[in-house]
């Protein structure tokens, strides 16, 4: 029963403390919050009372739920440190060039950071959502003034433009790709709002005795020998680069164990409960 | 407006009536007129989650609008979950149909006309099981707050409000915790950490917490009694992280503000 007191206690001061602190950084007043030693020896000392709770509690199959998720709590924060502590990354760019390859490249602190192979991107592909327009009236006027309607999308094929009528996408493409203005027979004018990103994506090469191609995208990072390489954005203008940031890790994969365990053992000790009747009391 | 959002609204109005007389009817002991109309609520409410999917091209869980029509759209299938694996439960009837009316009502208000281009980041595998996890908690952790709120005016059957409240959050705290950690296995994917101390990662973060604490405290003897406490500082975390983050100053450079 003292493990459960003192876990009431610690949980209540960490959720105390992560709400002063997310207001600190909210208002703009203290950005190191979460770094500071009385913040992290909240944290360490929460990290011993999970610890506790698991050594004292006999272990039994049908508490696996129980140890599943606190010995993930532990790892994850232990994970945080590591991290913390061991992490190598920077953000760079780099040009779309296949035959430009890069071993090295330099940290925010002016360092090199060294890969060990060579990397270069050699192809680079932007998907863009069908174009969205803006409806004027009466183009003969200022047409700042005389909007009619803020945005219009493409629905199934068509812009519908109310008790203008409507317009078939079709008729607002030359040669695949939309047009920035249309005149409608009855005077109106639609002008096309800048596109919008749907996805993109390019070819990463590496070098390390033979050339490998990998394809790399956002949401799609790319992990060569415990380097892990995302792709950021790009040069929206010149579209002559790609941003990459890379990272490497060691604590990346036990921490993603370790939140799998509290998932895993918050579901097996909470759910059996509910199928279990008067187990609430 | 067009067909459709004029359908949307039509329906809005069948479902909030149907969940209202619905709550009505099984407060009366009224049950089957009462499931009638949750039903008829329910298929209103579909309507409205298909329209919203067929616009969109994607399933609608982006907007703000979006997932309040989706809450709405979970209670009655919450309420029939725990009626059937708890029958004696069945006088929380009221509270899940009183429930899904709220978020119904938020949206005939909203701009129901926006169509959201999902950017590159949310384009992933991770987007509909995180959103979906964190709209099922906060559906039946809202339910739990009035339980919980009400029983604590109850000189008889206390007992009954508290057991209601445990059961409810019980299904609600591991999907609140899925919501948050593939978020974080999410983040990992796409901007190269599981953490970033975002606001909204934050508040979720003491949303969890105070919930484990009313965990912990009911089944510690001496801190049994501020377990209702916690309850009502865990929703009310709740709401700040759904609602009110966008407020703070510094929200603008959130990972987070297109939610």
């Amino acid at each position: 029963m003292k493990q459960l007191k003192a876990s009431v206690w610690i949980m209540g001061l960490l959720a105390l403390m992560l709400t002063v602190g997310v207001l600190m950084s909210s208002f703009g007043f203290w950005d190191g919050y979460y770094k500071s030693p009385f913040f992290l020896c909240t944290v360490i000392a929460f990290c011993i009372v999970t610890l506790w709770s698991v050594v004292r509690y006999p272990f039994s199959w049908k508490k696996i739920g129980f140890f599943l998720c606190h010995i993930g709590i532990v790892l994850v924060v232990v994970c945080g440190f590591i991290s913390w502590g061991c992490l190598k990354e920077t953000s760079f760019s780099i040009p779309i060039n296949e035959k430009a390859f890069y071993g090295e490249v330099l940290q925010d602190d002016g360092s090199e950071l060294e890969f060990g192979f060579e990397i270069s991107l050699k192809s680079f592909t932007v998907e863009k959502y069908e174009a969205d327009y803006r409806l004027y009236k009466n183009t003969e006027m200022n047409a700042e003034d005389v909007l009619i309607e803020t945005v219009i999308q493409n629905r199934r094929g068509v812009y519908d433009l109310g008790e203008y009528g409507s317009v078939p996408a079709t008729l607002l493409k030359k040669n695949g790709e939309y047009v920035d203005t249309y005149l409608l027979n009855n005077g109106c004018l639609l002008v096309k709002l800048p596109e919008v990103d749907k996805s993109y994506e390019g070819i990463l090469q590496i070098r390390d005795g033979e050339v490998k191609q990998v394809s790399i995208g956002v949401n799609q990072p790319y992990t060569y020998k415990g380097w892990k390489f995302y792709l950021m954005g790009y040069d929206e203008e010149s579209l002559q680069s790609a941003h990459l940031y890379v990272k490497k890790d060691p604590a990346n994969v036990p921490f993603a164990v370790g939140i799998w365990m509290i998932i895993l053992g918050t579901f097996g000790e909470c759910l059996p409960l509910v199928f279990r009747k008067g187990a609430s009391k | 407006m067009n067909l459709l959002e004029l359908l949307a609204t039509v329906l809005s109005v069948i479902a909030v009536s149907s969940y209202f007389l619905s709550g009505a009817c099984f407060w009366k002991n009224r049950e089957w007129w009462g499931y009638a109309l949750a039903i008829v609520g329910w298929v209103a409410n579909l309507g409205i989650f298909v329209k919203n999917w067929y616009i969109n091209g994607y399933p609608p869980f982006a907007s703000m609008y979006q997932v309040l029509s989706d809450i709405s759209l979970l209670f009655v299938l919450l309420m029939a979950l725990i009626l059937w694996l708890r029958p004696e439960h069945k006088w929380i009837a009221p509270y899940f149909c009183f429930g899904a009316m709220v978020p119904l009502i938020g949206t005939v208000f909203m701009d129901r006309n926006m169509r959201w281009s999902l950017m590159p980041a949310l384009r992933s595998p991770y987007f509909v099981p995180h959103v979906f996890s964190y709209v099922l908690s906060y559906a039946l952790c809202a339910v739990a707050f009035l339980i919980c709120v009400i029983g604590l005016f109850q000189k008889r059957n206390r007992e009954r409000y508290e057991d209601a409240t445990v059961l409810i959050l019980r299904i609600a705290f591991p999907f609140m915790t899925l919501g948050l950690l593939l978020g974080a296995l999410w983040a990992d994917q796409v901007w190269g950490n599981y953490w970033m101390w975002d606001i909204k990662e934050v508040w979720s973060l003491i949303t969890a917490s105070l919930y484990l604490c009313y965990f912990h405290a009911r089944r510690a003897e001496k801190l049994k009694k501020f377990a209702p406490l916690f309850c009502i500082l865990g929703f009310a975390a709740l709401i700040f992280t759904f609602l009110c983050v966008n407020v703070l100053p510094d929200s603008g450079g959130s990972m987070h503000t297109y939610t």
